[in-house]
């Protein structure tokens, strides 16, 4: 008879980091089946949804290949690859505990993986060339990932204006190409857009509520894409962020909502849509920057839950503690970094979805 | 008599003491009881002390610990043996005391992911590997890249 009961045991291991929890596989079969129990892996992303982590690519100077490093509270900072894509790639979209990378050799190949099982899945390639003739750099504007554990399936997104027929410019239509897992399938439909994206919004896709989320460039509105009813919708920001402020506007997720965070000269405020359905902001912290003072113009929100905020700056990653107040810093480039961290940094958690 | 914030509780070995309320309902289990009357917990008196130092200073931190940093106090609390471990995580699960059941998982997570093999985690957790050899060599192949 095991010294822990299984109900105890269950919670220990749910407490694991993946490879960690792999490795126990072998103890015994009990152990061997609980990453496929539905139990077990409900429990586990419960724990990890606690547990936010940033994934940066580090593009050291003094070395030929960037590096892949993530950063959370439990573990400290580690290395992880993405070499068993076997290709080089950008990761485009992090949604609960997938990823969305785009091949960097060969245009329109798109991978879905779980960089902590590495279990990866190519998307198949769209056929009709028609349909990829994105504008400009001949790649989709807004890429969202949709990863629904609950329903066990994933949705990819790849949005951006079109060239018409055979011209190199843009005829304004906005075509969104979503690949559903269950289908595993591409569709595709077209609406009318105006808008343009900063690099950071790109980056910074929220996936709540079956719908994607992007700030927009003039920061005034969120595009939504609501994957439910396929079309595109606005919700507002809080008034305050949107009148010639001057501050700084990222959108992030706090614990399934959607939250904006403000930066300023001095201050960092934090808003929650506590209630969606209504689009009512609440300004749910106000956050002093007097600690990073020398910092604050280079530093960027990556993820945050309602305990705490992960920030990257040009070589640094930290976080902020909103119960304590503290600000510590977790990781730091050693050496000269040509790419910002922030430029490449995504929220993450771990999870056992599978994407095979 | 009883001070009116605190509740008596009697340990398996017939110890009674008292703890202020608030620590107690940490408990969800005193907290249930505590409608009903004559009720008993039965958990020995070494872990009901241990488990309520615990609670207290969750109290005395109005709950402000944050989850993915086990303070000092905590850290040291925990640095127990296995025998010790068991037992709290029992007078936790039985009591329903979820900071502390928290607190044990994580420590007993923390011990796994130290272990540097199988075999060891079988013996530290007294658990019989019920596999054919062909098939934990299958597994282990498959988990190549973990570098088993």
């Amino acid at each position: 008879m095991s010294f822990f009961p299984d109900e105890v045991i269950i919670e220990v291991l749910a407490r694991l980091p993946i490879k960690p929890l792999f490795k126990t596989r072998t103890v015994c079969k009990l152990w061997h089946g609980l990453p496929s129990d539905k139990y077990f892996v409900k429990l586990y992303n419960q724990v990890s949804d606690k547990n936010p982590m940033v994934l940066v690519e580090v593009h050291d100077s003094t070395k030929p290949n960037s590096s892949l490093i993530c950063v959370d509270n439990s573990t400290g900072v580690s290395e992880f690859s993405l070499d068993f894509l076997r290709d080089k790639v950008n990761i485009r979209a992090s949604c609960n505990g997938l990823l969305c990378c785009s091949s960097i050799a060969v245009k329109g190949v798109y991978y879905v993986c779980n960089p902590m099982t590495r279990e990866f899945k190519v998307l198949p390639k769209i056929k009709d060339q028609n349909l990829t003739r994105f504008y400009p750099d001949s790649e989709a504007t807004l890429v969202g990932l949709a990863c629904d554990p609950s329903r066990g399936k994933f949705d990819v997104v790849l949005a951006g204006y079109q060239c018409a027929g055979s011209s190199r410019r843009p005829d304004k239509t906005f075509a969104c190409l979503i690949f559903d897992s269950d289908s595993n399938k591409w569709r595709k439909f077209v609406s009318s857009q105006e808008e343009i994206f900063t690099h950071m919004n790109r980056n910074q896709v929220v996936y709540v509520n079956s719908a994607l989320h992007w700030l927009t460039g003039s920061g005034s509105y969120i595009l939504v894409l609501d994957l439910n009813f396929e079309v595109w919708r606005k919700v507002s920001v809080p008034d305050e962020t949107r009148y010639g402020t001057g501050n700084r506007v990222y959108l992030l997720e706090s614990d399934g909502c959607l939250s904006l965070i403000e930066i300023s000269d001095t201050w960092m405020k934090i808003w929650v849509m506590k209630d969606y359905e209504r689009e009512l902001w609440h300004m749910v912290d106000r956050v002093s920057l007097g600690c990073i003072k020398g910092l604050v113009h280079g530093i960027f929100p990556i993820a945050q839950t309602g305990e705490c905020v992960f920030l990257a700056t040009h070589k640094q990653v930290l976080v902020y503690h909103r119960t304590s107040w503290a600000w510590k810093e977790m990781y730091s480039v050693q050496n000269n970094a040509t790419l910002p961290l922030w430029f490449s940094a995504h929220a993450f958690r771990t999870s056992i979805f599978p994407c095979e | 008599m009883l001070s009116s914030k605190n509740s008596a509780l009697e340990s398996k070995d017939n110890e009674i003491f008292e703890v202020e309320e608030s620590i107690a309902i940490q408990s969800e289990l005193i907290k249930t009881m505590a409608t009903m009357v004559n009720s008993k917990a039965y958990v020995n008196e070494r872990n009901q002390m241990g488990c309520w130092k615990q609670a207290n200073y969750h109290v005395e931190q109005n709950n402000k610990i944050v989850d993915e940093e086990l303070s000092d106090w905590e850290s040291k609390f925990f640095e127990v043996d296995m025998d010790d471990l068991h037992e709290l995580f029992m007078a936790a699960n039985y009591l329903e005391i979820e900071s502390l059941l928290n607190g044990v998982a994580k420590r007993v997570a923390d011990i796994i992911k130290a272990c540097m093999n199988v075999e060891v985690i079988r013996q530290t957790f007294g658990i019989n590997n019920d596999f054919a050899a062909q098939q934990e060599e299958e597994i282990r192949k498959l988990n190549s890249w973990n570098h088993i």
